[in-house]
């Protein structure tokens, strides 16, 4: 039988041993998550138990009705079990971990990001786990197709219509901006090409997929990538404080963070730092985004190539193959799940019902973005950022701020209701 | 003394090349994606508790 070659990559052996340093730190980011999230819910029981024993007698003397009773005894039941997962007893407290948890926002993916970036920086990492770590990062890929359970069809037609527009007009205008003033500031058309292309749609990718057709050197998609990480690592850890800081609503985040994030795997975890509220907007408006990659491709082809002549007799360039050589295709099985999900199907149940398989698929996503977090905060390299630099790096950094600033007055227009998912 | 239109062609390719690679291990990455969640789709389909508890329980130290 004839191996599909195509799935496999040659020496796939040195990707081993960075990849499962990858898994373990994932393994213990999220034990540190569970850790800190215990001890602060029995901080938080540890206080409120007595209260609601107040409110419990109170009830019971005025004479209330059963249900408010029971609820009240539910809520108790409830704060016990979170103080004796610890072993604690009332009174006591754990205010460390409640400052952690929910001052410091220290929650997986921060731990992870920042972690990794710990690691990678100022310890001596082996050259061998560096092939390895590179690979982890797309493990966020299976997390976002799972997440497809998480919405039903009126779910894409509300958030990720209003997602289609706002990504229309901020990729193509991005895109359009950034490639007019590398030509008009002097840029060559393989930097400005790729810089329009990165800072509109998804980063890294989008400039992989340029690359060929605007005739990009190795080092101008050295300086391009740098510029991307550069800008991408400054928002993923900024934006999450911004929204707080102006009490910015999880979905207004999410389409915020989609907009102004260019990397689908930072993006994620700004939003998923943020809140799940967040990460579902985002989520839906990136896939959104994405879908537009061969397109920005196309418009690149036209800039650079078709518009001014250049392209050389006998080498036609089929158009329909671009498009479909480019499309990601890993949405379409994103696609798939809201599917299944919006035909309600009780073979599969959903993210909410016990037992049923969509369900139990929704408590692994976690763990796939957890390793591709562990893989983005293990590629930090302070080093790789210092390739960024020149005129490109300062109008692809312009481009993305006022995109960023922009993308912020639109969500704040729009308001919370048309950005959120609700699943159901 | 190299030629520069050679130069040229030869830089041209060796993007080519390079992207096409990595874009190559793109779409790579995204056929392994689905068929990773296949398998979590089969196995969620199968042993539904045993998947959750798994990941919800077992993974977790705490």
């Amino acid at each position: 039988m004839k191996r599909p070659a195509y799935l496999f990559v040659s020496g796939w052996r040195r990707y081993v041993p960075g990849f499962l340093f990858c898994l373990v730190f994932a393994f213990v980011g999220m034990n540190l998550d569970r850790l800190i999230g215990t001890y602060h819910k029995a901080n938080v029981a540890s206080l409120e138990i007595s209260a609601l024993e107040q409110q419990l007698q109170g009830m019971t003397e005025s004479g209330v009705d059963d249900a408010s009773l029971t609820a009240t005894k539910k809520a108790i039941e409830k704060q016990r079990s979170a103080l004796d997962r610890v072993g604690g007893t009332v009174g006591q407290k754990w205010g460390w971990a409640t400052f952690l948890y929910e001052k410091a926002q220290l929650k997986y993916v921060a731990i992870l990001l920042l972690g990794g970036i710990l690691i990678r920086n100022l310890l001596p990492i082996p050259k061998t786990l560096i092939p390895g770590i590179s690979i982890a990062r797309p493990i966020i890929k299976p997390g976002i197709i799972i997440l497809g359970v998480h919405y039903i069809w009126a779910d894409v037609v509300k958030v990720g219509g209003v997602g289609l527009g706002l990504t229309v007009v901020f990729i193509f205008g991005t895109a359009i901006v950034v490639m007019w003033l590398c030509k008009k500031w002097g840029v060559s058309d393989g930097l400005g090409g790729i810089m329009g292309a990165g800072t509109g749609v998804c980063g890294v990718s989008a400039i992989i997929a340029t690359s060929p057709v605007v005739r990009s050197s190795p080092i101008e998609m050295a300086y391009a990538i740098g510029t991307i990480l550069f800008f991408g690592t400054l928002m993923l850890f900024t934006m999450p404080y911004i929204g707080h800081g102006i009490d910015l609503s999880e979905s207004q985040f999410g389409a915020w963070a989609a907009v102004a994030i260019l990397n689908t795997a930072q993006l994620v975890a700004a939003a998923e730092w943020y809140g799940t509220e967040a990460r579902d907007t985002a989520v839906l408006i990136n896939v959104a985004r994405i879908m537009f990659l061969p397109l920005v491709v196309l418009f690149s082809l036209w800039f650079y190539i078709l518009r001014t002549g250049k392209q050389e007799p006998g080498h036609e360039i089929n158009k329909w193959q671009l498009v479909k050589d480019k499309f990601p295709v890993f949405i379409l099985g994103f696609f798939l799940l809201v599917l299944l999900n919006s035909l309600n199907l009780e073979s599969l149940g959903g993210p909410k019902i016990a037992g049923s398989p969509f369900w139990a698929m929704n408590a692994v996503y976690k763990w796939f973005f957890a390793i591709g977090f562990a893989g983005i905060g293990l590629s930090i390299s302070i080093d790789d950022m210092k390739k960024a630099g020149g005129t490109a790096f300062t109008i692809g950094m312009v481009a993305a701020l006022v995109k960023m600033v922009l993308g912020l007055g639109v969500v704040l227009l729009i308001g919370s209701e048309w950005l959120r998912v609700t699943g159901d | 003394m190299a030629d520069p239109a050679n130069f040229d062609k030869q830089q041209a390719s060796e993007v080519e090349h390079v992207a096409e690679e990595v874009f190559s291990s793109e779409k790579r990455e995204d056929i392994w994606a689905i068929l990773i969640v296949v398998m979590v789709f089969l196995f969620s389909v199968a042993f539904p508790e045993q998947v959750y508890h798994l990941f919800t329980q077992t993974l977790y130290l705490f």
